[in-house]
C-alpha cells in the first residue's frame, strides 16, 4: 500500500472543492477536528485585544464558523509552504478584529491599522497550544485510518485508542492474541511512517513568534 | 526532548515511549469524540451550514 503522497493529507484532501459531496463531509470533519484548537485561538485573541475582556461564547462561536469557511474558501494554505497553526491563528486574529470594529472594543483606540494587529498576534495560550496538538494527533490518526485496512485500524482503535486489552480484543474478534499484536506492531510502524514526514513534526512544536 | 511519536520509524523505541505515544494517542481521540458531543460545536456546525445555504441561494 503506498504512503500518501504528503504529509497532513487528510487536511489537502479537506479542502478539494471539486468532489462537492466530498467537500460537505470533509468541512465537518475538519470542524471536528480543529473546533477546540480554533475556539481556544479565538478567546486568547479576543482577550488580547480588549485588555483581557471576558470573550462572548455567541460571537467566538460566530468568529470560528467564519474562519472555518475562509481556510475552505482560500486557497492560500499550503503545508510545505507555512504551518497551519500560524495560518490559523492568522485568520481567526483578523476576523477577531473585525468583530471587535464593529462592537466598538475596550480598546477602541489601540486597534487602529490591520496590519499593526496581525504583527502583534498574541504569543499561544498553553491551553491553546495543548487543544492544537491533540488536534494535530487527531489528524494523524484520521490519516492512518485511509491507509491502512479497516480491520487492521478496527484493532488498532481498540488496542490502542480505546485501551481494549490485546486478550479481550483477540476474543471479541475471535482472532488469536498474535494477530493482535502482529498487527498493532504493523499499525504502529504505518503511523511512524506518517508521521515522520516534517509538517507534522513542525506542526507539533511550539511556533516561533 | 523530541516526542517519540516523531522519530524516525526505524528507530526502536523503548516502552516507556511506546507507553508515551500510547498515551498521547488516547488522549487526543478521547478529546475528539468529546469534543464531538460538545453543544458548541453543534451550534458551529449549524451556522456554517447556515452560510453555505445562504451562499447557495444568493
Amino acid at each position: 500500500m503506498p504512503l500518501p503522497d504528503t504529509s497532513l493529507s487528510l487536511l489537502s484532501q479537506l479542502r478539494d472543492e471539486g468532489d462537492h459531496t466530498g467537500w460537505q463531509v470533509s468541512w465537518k470533519r475538519f470542524l471536528e477536528l480543529y473546533h477546540g484548537p480554533l475556539m481556544a485561538m479565538a478567546a486568547g485573541i479576543y482577550r488580547h485585544h480588549t485588555g483581557n475582556a471576558a470573550p462572548p461564547q455567541e460571537a467566538l462561536e460566530d468568529v470560528v464558523a467564519t474562519v472555518v469557511l475562509d481556510f475552505l474558501k482560500r486557497d492560500h494554505f499550503d503545508p510545505k509552504r507555512g504551518r497551519l497553526r500560524t495560518y490559523l491563528r492568522v485568520l481567526t486574529n483578523a476576523r477577531i478584529v473585525d468583530m471587535l470594529r464593529k462592537e466598538k472594543p475596550l480598546k477602541h483606540d489601540s486597534i487602529s491599522d490591520r496590519e499593526e494587529l496581525v504583527e502583534s498576534l498574541p504569543s499561544e495560550s498553553p491551553e491553546e497550544a495543548r487543544s492544537f496538538r491533540q488536534a494535530l494527533i487527531a489528524t494523524l490518526i484520521e490519516d492512518l485510518r485511509e491507509h491502512i485496512p479497516l480491520r487492521q485500524f478496527e484493532i488498532f482503535e481498540m488496542v490502542k485508542l480505546k485501551g481494549i486489552s490485546p486478550d479481550a480484543a483477540a476474543a471479541e474478534l475471535g482472532v488469536n492474541r498474535g494477530v493482535i499484536d502482529n498487527t498493532i506492531y504493523k499499525v504502529m510502524i504505518r503511523l511512524r511512517e506518517i508521521a515522520s514526514s516534517p509538517e507534522y513534526e513542525e506542526e507539533y512544536e511550539k511556533p516561533s513568534f | 526532548m523530541k516526542n517519540p511519536l516523531f522519530k524516525r520509524p526505524e528507530e526502536k523505541l523503548s516502552p516507556r515511549e511506546e507507553a508515551e505515544i500510547t498515551k498521547e494517542l488516547a488522549d487526543a481521540y478521547r478529546q475528539n469524540e468529546i469534543g464531538e458531543k460538545r453543544p458548541e460545536f453543534r451550534r458551529i456546525v449549524e451556522n456554517v451550514e447556515k452560510r453555505i445555504l445562504k451562499g447557495k441561494n444568493k
